[in-house]
């Protein structure tokens, strides 16, 4: 049995990111446009140490929760929970969110409504680390609609044609879906009498006939799979990703769809239970569609030469093989499931940060235009190197490793049509190879483009959030214990 | 427990009553003196309330009788925990429309506002007398007296179009009260009471038949006043009348007396068993969600806010008939919590519409562009309440649609679930455009800025929705609401005393 201490560190990660909403907003006219820049990053940089703070503890085994508003006042409590896959999921995405805010800073200088911005950004993150931190699926419900309505904000924040349009379809998309959760998670409340996430499989195994489970677990997906960008519910994401802001558009896409590929692994292994899925076999059913999803995502990419929005689709591709891992129902699968969810966070974040560098310094968007930027902003590409790199699966970058050990995962399920996906994925890599390699080379080597640009790498405060994350894709490559000590722990709560 | 004998639920009535008188005889020379009875008058009637609070929500009850009527049934008052749950929102929310109501007269320079204030406090008056009423006589007579009160309110910009609103309003309702009127006979003549238990008095008399007849004559009656559809007809027309009139009584006192009406019938003079047992339940659930779902669409359709408000409330009315009509626990609860929960978040959004209406002239939906620019604090209100409206947690619209869902699937009917969800959505479509132009289009040239309008009107507004966000994030909290429809519901549903 898991030991369990009481600490305050979630509710510092939780509610000073949302509660420190208001005075960002009003800090400017109080005080001073720069408080309130440094006030945002000073929030976010408190929220990633408060997370950290919590790895000394559980890497000793034990579970942190805290009761914020108990079962007494409402219908179900809102408790906070951290284990070890929470806790994962909330170091990069406090990490990434942090790096994004100090270079929101120079990137963002010269936007409108700046005050709005930054406001939404850290209720966002309280919002996300609310999700990732929650002990039961009401309370985790409540912060995810309070992702989707605050993270509006942030896509429409441009206030485009193209922008409202987007948002619109995410807004519609965000909620409508939302309302499968809500249903889901009121079946499962009506089912097992209880929808905390602190046990594995809480549907108990006669609860209900065989369709009903798979309607309820389609349910599930239904609500978490919009949020990911899972085929078939992925077609605001390529609209809504690339015409935020970049520091958002790398958050959006780089750690909030890992909100709902959080809780697809949740549903699989909390709720229904490695056993239950596999009896009622919706997991087969899952790894087919998130193989879809890998392959679509990478087959639009191809065809794309704005930048931001092919980086939009690879997420669509890269949130299949999070899936894909969850289905498989092994350690191994599981674990580089997890690991990726981690890591994608990294090289995601790192290259739209790089995106947003670019077209800051340049304005030029289309791929083709790339010509010699390698030498013009030697930094940048080089860190967009890197993390493209990773993406397609170099050794010894990160993503090699969650590739692997998810490969390793499908040999591990032996089941044929799984083991079929270590074909998807090895295709799925050439495919990433496809399009990420013509703009490195094209940076590095191509022909001198014919729109004449200005030439340097942006400003430190803009360069060291790339850098930073540039270089965690080489370090958990090759330190890639640091994150899976604690990964493995996660799946050993979660598996067994 | 025994039940108290008091003259404090008769003081509740007379007060605004003797208010009432005091407007009148003020008139309008000494305005600010008429403002200081109405004001006086509300914050006493809800401390007179209030004290009668902590008793009643541990299962007590007051009395006060007066002399017989009819052999069996009394002109008596009587203050259970579902009366106090009616009176305790009415009269608090009173004191905030008050504020509100002055602050939106003098702005706008408003006639006859004696007459206003004099039908106001005769409306609340009426009001508490429905909800204190310990028998369906004395319901019956109060609900009368509540339906003349209103109509001067109605009426009162005395345009052709009032005076036709006001006039469908009187046949509408009037006519409605014929069927309360025989049904009420017919229930006399069966068992010899009209008095209100909590096990309901109808079981055992008549035949099946003959109940299921009465039953539709009570919906008639009590649904006209509920905007169930196709008896809705009145409440978009009403809306003709000034905004707090719109706010209070047509987000909570009249249209809620009417659902009021609606649950002492189904659970205090049917019962729950007998309801189940006849089977009345699933046709009148049936009728909300279509109610729920048709007026969501109407809605959608209006460029008039507040018609489209209006055509808000007749859905969301349907939500509570939807509640109490499936009969079980949580669904009950659902639905008794939605009275005070639409009540908060309606009368925002409803304040909000006199505000920019006071502020710019605007009514339609069409013209408020930028709103959100010039106005923040009050459109930051109105998409608080409107979010919550659809049940976007942690606003008080999702513990409603959380403990209504968890009361279908009890009920074993999820379609009534689907019902709820597509409602939600619905809701959205409604309130997001209005959001969406107030703060992402630019307004008009030559708007002012900063145009937030004065505390008398900017105070009510932020008070309610500080509540709807208080009632969504701590909904159990001692002395709440919610805990006080818990008490209600294990009365009717557990059948305690």
């Amino acid at each position: 049995m898991e030991e369990i201490t009481i600490s305050v560190l979630p509710v510092i990660a939780v509610l000073l990111p949302l509660l420190s909403a208001g005075p960002v907003f009003f800090a400017r006219g109080a005080i001073s446009e720069d408080f309130r820049d440094y006030l945002a990053i000073g929030v976010s940089a408190i929220t990633f140490l408060a997370v950290m703070a919590m790895i000394p503890t559980l890497m000793g085994g034990k579970i942190i929760e805290y009761v914020l508003i108990s079962q007494e006042v409402t219908p179900v409590e809102i408790a906070f929970r951290v284990d070890h896959l929470g806790l994962i999921v909330a170091i990069a995405s406090s990490f990434v969110w942090m790096l994004a805010m100090i270079y929101s800073r120079r990137y963002m200088a010269h936007e409108h409504a700046k005050d709005r911005y930054y406001a939404f950004m850290v209720l966002t993150l309280g919002a996300m680390m609310g999700i990732v931190l929650t002990k039961n699926l009401f309370a985790l419900y409540v912060f995810f609609e309070m992702l989707a309505l605050s993270s509006y904000v942030l896509v429409i924040h441009e206030e485009t044609k193209e922008a409202l349009s987007a948002g619109k379809k995410y807004l519609f998309i965000s909620i409508g879906f939302g309302l499968f959760l809500l249903l889901a998670i009121l079946m499962t409340y009506m089912i097992a009498g209880t929808i905390n996430l602190d046990q594995i499989g809480i549907l108990p195994h006669e609860g209900a006939s065989k369709l009903a489970y798979g309607a309820l677990f389609f349910a599930f997906i239904a609500g978490f799979g919009a949020k990911a960008g899972m085929f078939p519910v992925h077609v605001w994401l390529p609209d809504a990703h690339p015409v935020a802001p970049a520091p958002a558009s790398a958050l959006l896409s780089g750690v909030m769809i890992k909100a709902g590929a959080y809780g697809i692994i949740r549903v699989v292994y909390n709720v229904f239970g490695p056993e239950l899925v596999s009896e009622i076999g919706v997991n087969t059913i899952l790894a087919i569609l998130a193989g879809i999803t890998i392959f679509l995502g990478s087959a639009v990419a191809i065809s794309q030469k704005e930048i931001k929005r092919m980086l939009a689709y690879s997420s669509i591709s890269q949130i299949g093989y999070v899936i894909l891992g969850a289905t498989l129902l092994t350690h191994e699968g599981l674990k580089g499931s997890i690991l990726h969810i981690f890591n994608h966070a990294f090289m995601k974040g790192c290259l739209f940060l790089c995106a947003g560098a670019i077209i800051h310094q340049t304005g030029l968007r289309n791929i083709d235009d790339f010509g010699e930027l390698g030498q013009k902003m030697p930094v940048t590409m080089l860190c967009f190197t890197v993390a493209a790199l990773s993406m397609i699966g170099i050794p010894p970058l990160n993503g090699f490793v969650s590739k692997w050990i998810l490969c390793l995962g499908a040999l591990e399920a032996g089941n044929i049509v799984l083991v079929l996906f270590v074909a998807v994925l090895l295709l799925s890599s050439l495919m990433n190879a496809i399009y990420y390699m013509p703009i490195i080379i094209k940076a590095f080597f191509g022909p001198k483009s014919k729109k004449q640009v200005k030439n340097v790498d942006p400003g430190l405060s803009m360069l060291i959030p790339i850098v930073a994350l540039a270089l965690g894709c080489l370090l958990f490559g090759i330190f890639a214990n640091l994150p899976l000590s604690i990964i493995e722990l996660a799946v050993h709560a979660l598996l067994g | 427990m025994e039940p108290v004998y008091s003259i404090r639920p008769a003081l509740a009535i007379v007060i605004s009553l003797t208010c009432a008188g005091l407007i009148g005889l003020t008139g309008k020379r000494h305005r600010n003196f008429r403002e200081f009875w109405t004001l006086s008058a509300a914050v006493s009637k809800y401390i007179i309330v209030i004290s009668m609070f902590p008793l009643v929500y541990h299962g007590g009850e007051y009395i006060f009788s007066t002399f017989e009527i009819i052999p069996g049934v009394g002109f008596d008052l009587r203050v259970d925990a579902f009366s106090m749950f009616f009176a305790f929102l009415s009269s608090f929310l009173w004191i905030v429309t008050s504020v509100y109501s002055i602050g939106y007269m003098r702005s706008l320079h408003e006639h006859s506002q004696t007459r206003y204030y004099f039908s106001f406090a005769v409306c609340i008056a009426s009001t508490i007398g429905i909800a204190f009423a310990d028998n369906l006589f004395t319901l019956f007579i109060f609900y009368e007296m509540l339906t003349i009160a209103t109509y001067p309110l109605i009426i009162h910009e005395e345009t052709p179009e009032a005076m036709a609103a006001g006039r469908k309003y009187l046949i509408y309702l009037l006519s409605a009260s014929l069927f309360v009127l025989l049904g009420m006979v017919i229930t006399y003549s069966l068992t010899g009471t009209l008095t209100f238990s909590n096990n309901g008095i109808l079981a055992g008399h008549g035949t099946p038949e003959m109940l299921k007849t009465l039953f539709v004559l009570f919906i008639i009656g009590f649904g006209t006043k509920a905007a169930i559809m196709p008896l809705h007809g009145w409440l978009p027309s009403a809306m003709v009348a000034p905004t707090p009139v719109s706010a209070l009584l047509h987000a909570v006192a009249v249209v809620k007396a009417g659902i009021f009406g609606l649950i002492r019938v189904i659970y205090f003079i049917y019962g729950t068993d007998l309801m189940r047992e006849l089977g009345l339940g699933l046709p009148l659930a049936v009728a909300a969600s279509i109610t729920i779902i048709v007026a969501s669409l109407f809605a959608l359709a209006q460029d008039s806010l507040k018609l489209r408000l209006a055509y808000s409330t007749v859905s969301q009315l349907s939500y509570i008939v939807l509640g109490v009509a499936l009969l079980t626990t949580s669904a009950a609860t659902g639905g008794i919590i939605h009275i005070a929960n639409q009540a908060f978040m309606k009368i925002t959004l409803f304040f909000c519409a006199g505000a920019i209406f006071i502020q710019t002239g605007k009514k339609n939906i069409s013209e408020m562009h930028g709103i959100g620019k010039t106005m923040p604090l009050t459109m930051i209100c109105f998409a608080i309440c409107a979010m919550g409206m659809a049940g976007v947690p942690p606003m008080a619209g999702f513990i409603t649609k959380w403990y209504l869902c968890l009361g279908a699937l009890e009920a074993g009917q999820p379609i009534f679930v689907a019902v709820l969800l597509t409602s939600a959505l619905l809701n959205i479509a409604y309130f997001f455009p209005l959001i969406y132009n107030a703060f992402f289009m630019e307004p008009e040239k030559g708007a002012k800025k900063d145009n937030d309008p004065t505390w008398w009107l900017l105070l009510p507004i932020v008070i309610c929705a500080l509540a709807s966000i208080f009632l969504g994030l701590i909904p159990r909290a001692p002395f709440t609401p919610l805990r006080l429809a818990s008490v209600v519901v294990e009365q009717i549903m557990g059948g305690l005393l």
